[in-house]
């Protein structure tokens, strides 16, 4: 499964994953660092989000500046 | 409403069906008086938002001049919310300004008057976290926006009837440093105070469930949708109620 990385403006992929959850620590991230959405829904989704294989996902981090 | 009043606000009520007495009626509370507050409360005291309550603990440093722009650098060493206050004065004598030059947490929050929208102008979620759940547990709008470098993100939460902040972000990031231009956090200021304007005045669609992201560096805008998590800690079933 390919997943774009917005702020790279790269795709990764990273094979098989169940859930939200799983595909952000595959990634080597924390939760509270990225927001996951799917892509032709622009969707956000939940870390206990089942991920569908025919899904496009992208990955947004998260800001907090003000 | 006195004459010099409507001449004053006349451009904005000739706009049909824009109601000026749901703008002066109004008391708006502004946390955080930094890049987005500035132009959040530049903007409300224009429109004649009745009373705009300021809150931020911080005093003015030369490394906020390129993006705070109701601070001045005579303003260096000066609380932000006395700076803000000294302009928005000037720049509208008739509205009441409320400056409070303090840390922002759940106690003094409770101890403001109640306001009828709370503008998130902050520049940390643990702090927001805090903001969030005061409005989602006294069921007070809340408007989010946060920035950094060329991007931003806003949204409007309706308590019990939108997403709040908890059931976006699933914690605090590692607090760092931030780098930012000053129209980042000028156009999502702007954004935040069109959301108040609109809000207050019943007028046009506003950001609800629908979370906008701005990348001013390739011109991307585009509105995520949100949906209230049933299990949120906070504005879920089973949510923290006081």
């Amino acid at each position: 499964m390919k997943i774009f990385i917005k702020s790279e403006r790269r795709f990764i992929d990273v094979g098989t994953v169940k859930n939200v959850r799983e595909l952000i620590k595959r990634l080597g991230l924390k939760e509270e660092e990225v927001l996951v959405v799917e892509t032709d829904s622009k969707k956000l989704l939940t870390p206990d989000e089942k991920i569908s294989p025919e899904w496009r996902i992208e990955i947004r981090k998260v800001i907090s500046g003000g | 409403m006195k004459n010099q009043h409507i001449s004053r606000y006349l451009r904005q009520t000739m706009i049909e069906g824009f109601d000026q007495s749901k703008l002066s009626d109004a008391r708006v509370l502004v946390c955080g008086i930094g890049g987005l507050g500035s132009a959040v409360t530049f903007y409300l005291a224009a429109a004649g938002v009745g009373e705009i309550i300021m809150v931020d603990r911080d005093k003015v440093e030369e490394t906020d001049l390129n993006r705070q722009i109701l601070h001045f650098t005579h303003d260096i060493g000066r609380y932000k919310v006395v700076s803000a206050y000294d302009k928005l004065r000037e720049f509208n004598p008739e509205i009441k300004l409320n400056p409070i030059p303090a840390n922002l947490n759940e106690s003094l929050l409770r101890s403001l008057p109640h306001p009828d929208v709370i503008v998130d102008a902050l520049d940390n979620l643990s702090t927001r976290f805090i903001l969030n759940e005061f409005a989602v547990n006294h069921n007070i709008p809340l408007v989010h926006a946060a920035v950094e470098g060329f991007e931003g993100r806003v949204t409007t939460i309706l308590p019990h009837r939108t997403a709040c902040l908890a059931c976006i972000y699933q914690g605090v990031p590692s607090p760092r440093t931030f780098p930012i231009v000053g129209v980042t956090a000028g156009l999502l200021g702007v954004i935040e105070a069109t959301e108040v304007i609109k809000l207050l005045t019943h007028m046009g669609q506003l950001l609800l469930n629908k979370l906008l992201f701005i990348d001013l560096q390739s011109w991307d805008f585009d509105i995520i949708n949100i949906e209230a998590d049933p299990s949120c800690a906070v504005c879920g079933a089973n949510g923290r109620k006081r």
